[in-house]
Order: C-alpha cells, then sequence, then structure tokens
C-alpha cells in the first residue's frame, strides 16, 4: 500500500516537473533584445540631437532587433508606460528598461521597448514599480522604412518585481 | 441506600488560614429531603459551591453521588452539575431576555444526559417542561411571557421547574422562599417537594426559617456540623 | 448559542441601535472612499482610448490631460496652427485630430474640432463614437451634442443654439448674432464626450471674428491668390490641443521627447495612458490619506461598542451565574460574549453596506448630472469586502477582550448573588 503511493506520488511529481519545464521561460536582460556585434553609431551628446531633430530619428529607428528571439517564451523585469487601461489595470503598455524622463537621457531605442498586451491587466498600483513581464515575445519586421521594427508581446503573467 | 452527599475531613479557607469550613463527616442519603439553616456568614454559600462544584476543597473529600468532586477537572464538574444537580438561587434566577419556558428548558441545553431522561419518558423536553409549569401554576400565556415580566413568586416556580426538569439526582436549594410571603411561601415548598419525590430528588434546602423544618425529613444546623465557625462537633 | 446572543442582544435594544447607527455610519464611509475611488477611476480610464499622444501648449501633463480631455480647468495658452501642421505632417503620426476650447452652452463645454474627431476619437475599450440621430456636422455653424448636452439643454436635431463666450454657467457675452444648427446626437458614452457640444473649428473663428458665414468666405476667397499654402484650409490661427495617432506605438515615447525639447514654439506632448497613471499615483496619497481616517473612524465606533458591553458585564453578572448553575461553563460565556459582539458587528457592517446604496441610488444622478461621472451599480468589488472583513475581524477581536472579563468574572463570582 505505502509503496504504490510513493510510486503515484514520484508520478506526479515527475509529471509536474515536466509541465513546468515545457512551459517555463526564459529569463532575459534588456541587452538581448539588442543583436550582439551591432555597434551602435556613435553618440552624440543630445545637444546635437536637438538641433538636428531628423538624425536624431534616424538614430533612433536604426534599431536592429534580435530575430531568433521571435515566438520564444522569456521573463524580463521592467517598468510599464500605460498605453491602454480599465478601471483597476493596465491592459495595454509599453516595458522600457528604466523609468523618468530626465533631460540629458534619450528615451530607449524600439529595440529596447516591448509594445505588450495583457488583457488580464495589471493593477495600477503595481505599475509604479517595476515589474516581471512573462510571455511570448515577438518581433515585427516591416517592409517600409517608415515604420519601425520593434518587439511585441502577448504577456501570460506579469507580477512584482522583487 | 446510596449517598447523594458524603463530605470527609473537608477544610475550606478562601484566604490564608482561616477556615471557613471544617467538616469532618456528613452524609445525605438519597432521596432525602433536608432543611440546613445557619446564620449569614457562617459558611453556608462556601458550602454550596463546593457541593455545586464551583470551587474545589483541598483538603478532605466532597462526593456526589459516590463521585468525588476534586477528581473532577472544571469542565467535568460544570457538566457534572448540569447533569445533576438543579440549582435555585434566591431570587433572580432567570434569564429574563428568554422566557419562561426557555428558561425551564436551559436545564437540558447543557446536559445531553437530562434530555435523554426527558425523551425516555415519551415526551419532547418542551411538552414535560409546559407540564411542569402548568403544574405550578402559570398559565399558557405566562409560560410564553419573557421572564422579566413575571411576579417574583411566578419566577421562583419557574424556577423550580428548570432545577427539577429531566430528573437531577440533587436539589439544591439557596434561600428560595426568603423573597415571597408567607402563603406563597408554604404552596411552592408544597410543590418542590411534591415534584421532587416524583423523581426520588435529594433536596437540600438552605434557610434561616428554622419553622419550615416541618416539611422536612432532617433538620440540620450547619454549626453543628461545622467546626470551623466555633460550634461544637456534633455528627 | 445563536438564539441566545440574538435574544440577549435584543434584551438591550436601545444601547445596540445606536452603537449600530454610529458604526454603521463609520462604516458607510469607509466602504465610501473605496467605492468612489473605484468608479472615479473607472470613469477616467474609460474616457480616452486609442490617442497615442495629446499635444497642446506648454503646461503640465495632468493640467493638459484634464483640460483638453475631460474638460476640466483651463488651458491659458494656445498653440498656432503651424505647429500643428507641422505636426500632422510628421512621418510618424498617422491621424491628428485638432481641437479648440473656451466657449459654452449654458455651461457645458464647446469643443470646436474637425471631422476626424468622430473618426478617430475612441473610448473605453477602442470603442469609437456613434450617432444616435442625425450626421456630424459637415459644414460651419453645425454643431453635434453629447448625449446629456442634448438631454439637458433639451435640443434635438434641427433646433438652433447660441454658444456663450467662456466656461461659466451663464456669459454676459454671448455670440446671439451666430445661431448654430444642431445636426447631430451622439450616443451615450459615460465619458465627459457625454457633456460636450461639437461645432466645427471654422464655426468657432467666424463666431469670434465676428463675421457672418458669408462674409468669412468672401474673405477667404480673397487671400487665394497671393497665399503660398492657398491649398490648405487654414480654419484658424490657434488650437489649444490636438490627439494624435501614431503609425507605431512604440514611437510614442521618443515622439513625446521629440516634441517636448523641439525649437521653435514651446508644447508639451503627453501620453494619455502615462498621465492617467501618474495622476492615480498622485491620488493615491490622498487616497491612503482618506482610508486611514476612515478606518480610524471605524475602529473608534467600535471601541465605543466595546465600551458598552465592558460596561454591561456589571449588570449581567447575575445572567453569569444562572448560566453557570445550569451548568455552562467559563468558556461557554466567552462564546456568548464573543458571538455577542461578532454578530453586532456584522449587523452594523451590512447597515453600513445598505446606507452606502441608498446614498449611491439617491445620489448618483445629481452626480452624473454635475460631473458627467456615472456611478455604477454592482454588488461590492473584492476591496469592498476586504473592508468589511476588516470591520467584522475588528469587532471580534474587540470583543476578546470583555469575553475574557467575563470570562475571569464568572470563576470568580461562582454563584454568589451580587446584587
Amino acid at each position: 500500500m505505502k509503496y504504490s503511493l510513493k510510486v503515484m506520488m514520484s508520478t506526479a511529481l515527475l509529471f509536474l516537473a515536466s509541465q513546468n519545464m515545457a512551459f517555463a521561460s526564459e529569463k532575459i536582460g534588456w541587452k538581448d533584445l539588442v543583436p550582439e556585434g551591432f555597434t551602435p553609431p556613435p553618440v552624440k551628446p543630445q545637444s546635437y540631437y536637438d538641433q538636428n531633430p531628423e538624425e536624431a530619428e534616424q538614430k533612433f529607428l536604426d534599431a536592429p532587433v534580435v530575430q531568433a528571439l521571435d515566438g520564444k517564451k522569456v521573463k524580463i523585469p521592467g517598468y510599464v508606460v500605460q498605453l491602454e487601461g480599465n478601471a483597476d489595470a493596465v491592459t495595454e503598455f509599453l516595458l522600457v528598461p528604466y523609468f523618468g524622463a530626465c533631460i540629458h537621457v534619450p528615451p530607449p531605442p524600439p529595440n529596447q521597448i516591448i509594445h505588450v498586451k495583457f488583457a488580464e491587466g495589471v493593477p495600477y498600483e503595481n505599475t509604479y514599480d517595476a515589474v516581471w513581464v512573462e510571455g511570448t515575445i515577438s518581433t515585427q519586421r516591416t517592409d517600409s522604412d517608415l515604420a519601425v521594427t520593434g518587439y511585441s508581446m502577448k504577456a501570460d503573467s506579469v507580477t512584482v518585481y522583487q | 441506600m446510596a449517598s447523594a452527599i458524603e463530605i470527609d475531613r473537608l477544610a475550606f479557607a478562601w484566604q490564608g488560614d482561616q477556615l471557613t469550613l471544617d467538616i469532618p463527616h456528613w452524609q445525605v442519603e438519597a432521596g432525602e429531603t433536608v432543611l440546613l439553616r445557619g446564620p449569614s456568614g457562617s459558611g453556608k454559600s462556601t458550602l454550596l459551591s463546593l457541593l455545586a462544584g464551583i470551587n474545589v476543597a483541598k483538603q478532605g473529600s466532597v462526593k456526589l453521588l459516590e463521585q468525588s468532586l476534586s477528581e473532577l477537572s472544571g469542565r467535568k464538574r460544570d457538566r457534572f452539575r448540569a447533569d445533576h444537580i438543579g440549582y435555585i438561587f434566591q431570587q433572580f434566577n432567570l434569564l429574563p431576555y428568554l422566557s419562561a419556558l426557555d428558561n425551564v428548558l436551559l436545564a437540558t441545553r447543557f446536559s445531553p444526559k437530562r434530555r435523554q431522561r426527558v425523551t425516555e419518558s415519551g415526551q419532547s423536553a418542551e411538552q414535560l417542561a409546559i407540564q411542569y409549569l402548568q403544574r405550578l401554576g402559570l398559565s399558557a400565556s405566562q409560560q410564553q411571557q419573557a421572564a422579566a415580566n413575571l411576579s417574583v413568586g411566578q419566577q421562583q416556580r419557574v424556577a423550580a421547574a428548570r432545577a427539577l426538569l429531566g430528573a437531577p439526582e440533587l436539589l439544591i436549594a439557596d434561600e428560595p422562599t426568603s423573597a415571597l410571603d408567607s402563603d406563597r411561601r408554604d404552596d411552592f415548598i408544597k410543590l418542590l417537594l411534591e415534584l421532587s419525590e416524583q423523581n426520588n430528588t435529594t433536596v437540600l434546602f438552605v434557610t434561616h426559617d428554622a419553622s419550615l423544618g416541618q416539611y422536612f425529613n432532617r433538620h440540620v444546623e450547619l454549626s453543628d456540623i461545622n467546626q470551623a465557625v466555633g460550634g461544637s462537633s456534633h455528627a | 448559542m445563536l438564539k441566545l446572543a440574538i435574544k440577549s442582544l435584543a434584551n438591550r435594544k436601545t444601547s445596540a441601535l445606536l452603537t449600530v447607527i454610529a458604526i454603521a455610519v463609520s462604516v458607510a464611509l469607509l466602504l465610501a472612499v473605496e467605492r468612489v475611488k473605484e468608479q472615479v477611476q473607472a470613469n477616467f480610464a474609460n474616457t480616452v482610448s486609442g490617442t497615442d499622444l495629446i499635444v497642446g501648449p506648454r503646461s503640465g501633463d495632468v493640467q493638459l490631460l484634464l483640460a483638453s480631455v475631460f474638460h476640466i480647468g483651463a488651458l491659458n495658452n494656445s498653440m498656432s496652427w503651424q505647429s500643428y501642421e507641422k505636426l500632422s505632417q510628421n512621418r510618424q503620426v498617422e491621424w491628428s485630430v485638432p481641437i479648440s476650447l473656451g466657449d459654452s452652452v449654458s455651461g457645458m463645454p464647446v469643443v470646436a474640432t474637425t471631422a476626424g474627431y468622430f473618426q478617430h476619437f475612441k473610448y473605453a475599450n477602442q470603442q469609437p463614437l456613434e450617432l444616435q440621430s442625425g450626421v456630424w456636422f459637415a459644414e460651419s455653424e453645425q454643431a453635434v451634442l453629447g448625449a446629456d448636452a442634448a438631454e439637458k439643454l433639451d435640443f434635438r436635431v434641427g433646433d438652433q443654439l447660441i454658444i456663450a463666450h467662456g466656461t461659466g454657467g451663464v456669459s454676459f457675452s454671448e455670440h446671439s448674432g451666430h445661431p448654430i444648427d444642431v445636426v447631430g446626437i451622439l450616443n451615450r458614452t459615460g465619458t465627459p464626450v457625454d457633456q460636450s457640444i461639437y461645432v466645427d473649428l471654422k464655426t468657432l473663428e467666424d463666431i469670434h471674428s465676428g463675421e457672418t458665414a458669408g462674409e468669412a468666405e468672401e474673405h477667404a476667397h480673397g487671400h487665394t491668390g497671393h497665399d503660398e499654402h492657398a491649398d490648405h484650409h487654414h480654419p484658424t490661427s490657434a488650437i489649444s490641443a490636438a490627439l494624435v495617432g501614431l503609425k507605431s506605438r512604440q514611437m510614442a515615447l521618443f515622439m513625446q521627447r521629440d516634441i517636448n525639447t523641439a525649437d521653435g514654439e514651446p508644447l508639451t506632448a503627453l501620453m494619455p495612458g502615462q498621465t492617467l497613471q501618474q495622476l492615480w499615483k498622485t491620488l493615491r496619497v490622498f487616497e491612503q490619506a482618506l482610508n486611514g481616517i476612515s478606518a480610524i473612524v471605524v475602529i473608534i465606533g467600535l471601541l465605543g461598542m466595546l465600551t458598552i458591553l465592558l460596561a454591561s458585564l456589571r449588570e449581567r453578572s447575575r445572567e453569569m451565574a444562572v448560566l453557570r448553575a445550569v451548568g455552562a461553563g467559563p468558556g461557554t460565556l466567552f462564546t456568548l460574549l464573543v458571538t455577542e459582539a461578532v454578530l453586532l458587528t456584522v449587523v452594523v457592517t451590512a447597515s453600513g453596506l445598505a446606507l452606502l446604496y441608498v446614498l449611491q441610488i439617491s445620489l448618483a444622478g445629481l452626480i452624473q448630472q454635475q460631473t458627467g461621472l456615472l456611478f455604477a451599480l454592482q454588488w461590492p468589488t473584492t476591496a469592498e469586502w476586504w473592508r468589511m472583513l476588516f470591520v467584522v475581524v475588528a469587532g471580534f477581536l474587540m470583543s476578546l477582550v470583555p469575553a475574557w472579563r467575563a470570562y475571569r468574572q464568572s470563576l470568580a463570582d461562582g454563584l454568589t448573588v451580587k446584587i
């Protein structure tokens, strides 16, 4: 009796572990969103871009994505910038690596922004600090040089970053 | 015949060394009706609280129905009291917000044993309670009245019904007639003893009024059995 | 036990009743703080959707958002048409809609804009605007009314209205020379759109320049010859703000920075979602303060209940002795008192909730009229249940004190008559 109970329990545990592995997301950092070996054009001081906004925009758009990440399940921490929301939660947002719009720091380029959709919603209280976003990331391909390539994600869960 | 109450070498003091009770031996047989007399302050209340199992004697033994009370835990003593003892106070016996009937039914609320004895007789607790109240002279409407609205005499009768419902072996009445006028007093005692006899209940009736001795089997002066108050030790 | 507790409480009806009323009101307050916050948040959150940026003259984010979308407060300067044109031509911009504010009809805000507003403005979950009757305005001197505006002012398609200068309820400067035709009425949205009156930019321009419609057209034709931008319809020289939709939502951060730091006319670009986030963060401080205060008020009320329970113990010592005599243990008395207190607290909480609903139902209409906020009737939310649980648990914890006293007292008193 006891033996068969042990067998059942170990089978159950193994099963659960395998499920976990199948759905395990890979933890990535913001650096992983930028292709290796990609050397961004030399950074000029912000004042230069203030005077040449077209160049700033081009530099900004010149941000390649890592195609290999397309369709992968990942987990990445960041800050929530709301796009859409309802009474208690944010349902669509941009995930960025840092908060605040300091004048001296340019906004994150498109390969450092993830456009996240999360129907369940992140409660507003959780968006004041960093969060973990877990879900399937995809890279957008576009032909037009006007449109921006970037990352989007369908989130499975968004939890407070500890 | 089994003894209902048996006290042996009882010594009890509330505080310090001053003994309130010092009883070498006292016994009451089952079915006896005893009038216990003593002035206030002579240790009557103390003795009753020991008999009811509220307090426990550290020295000596107090046995009720052959059960030594000091052997029982607090909860068990509460249960024992519920099962085997009916208690009547001098006044304010009832919960004012319950009806007379509900007050009587309190007797079986904390004692499954008493409930069982009632149902064994073939009636429900409620039916038997109504019967008792009727016998004690309360009309149907009075039975449903909140206890606070009844007269003192009526309240004491309700208390009697409650004390006897479910046939407890021992009835302790602590000056139950002191608040009644003399007419009602006699009627009350007669009814009480009549109902007790039906169930062979042992009655311990405490009072300061010696003239009531006529109704009871025995008349005991507390000072006779209790040495602590300086009385002579007569068995 | 429950029956006993109920009867016992009923016996002391008066003191119980007073306690109930006092605490019920404070419970209603505690719940109201949460409910108001939820409803306000819901209303605000549902007001704008699908708009990536709102651009206006340099001002605070929250101020610009409140003024342009919620018609709360005012903007004290304006954005030039040139800046707007430049913005709308930016290659990242998919659509843009200019709006102009400042006038009103009987206190209801007039929003001067274009057909683009009807096309692109969305609310709640990407819901577009819909007309319940009529059409969107096509030319000058026509207006479309929000559902509440039409109802309150009692206008239907075909009626005429007069625009007044300023946003006050009564204006001493009306443009009575320019009656406006009501050509459409919008479906209810539950947002400030319902209170608004929409007209073409040109309408406002014409009214303010003091010309009639006919004269303005002639005037425009006169300019066509020597104006470079002759093809462009220059409806106005300045607007209050512009709603912008981008080709790619990720560009919002960049565009926001770009506009905010550009040379030329000082402008502010905000992301509505982000700004609302900031607004909630700010309001959270007030919300927490209010929560703290109302929680304290509830506790004070419960302390009052505690005092009454404790005081009653003395007069109930007889009751306790009687119960002991019939075999109730001190533990039973403890339980009886706790049950009474918890029962009382539950009644109090339920009354508080009922009171809140009564208030909500009776005031909802007034609130909607005055502010446009729809306070929806619904079952209590999780947060509200938690608060109610808090009250009951607090009551329970408080009851442990008199219950313990009763326990000890009954042990000490025994069966002694203590009158």
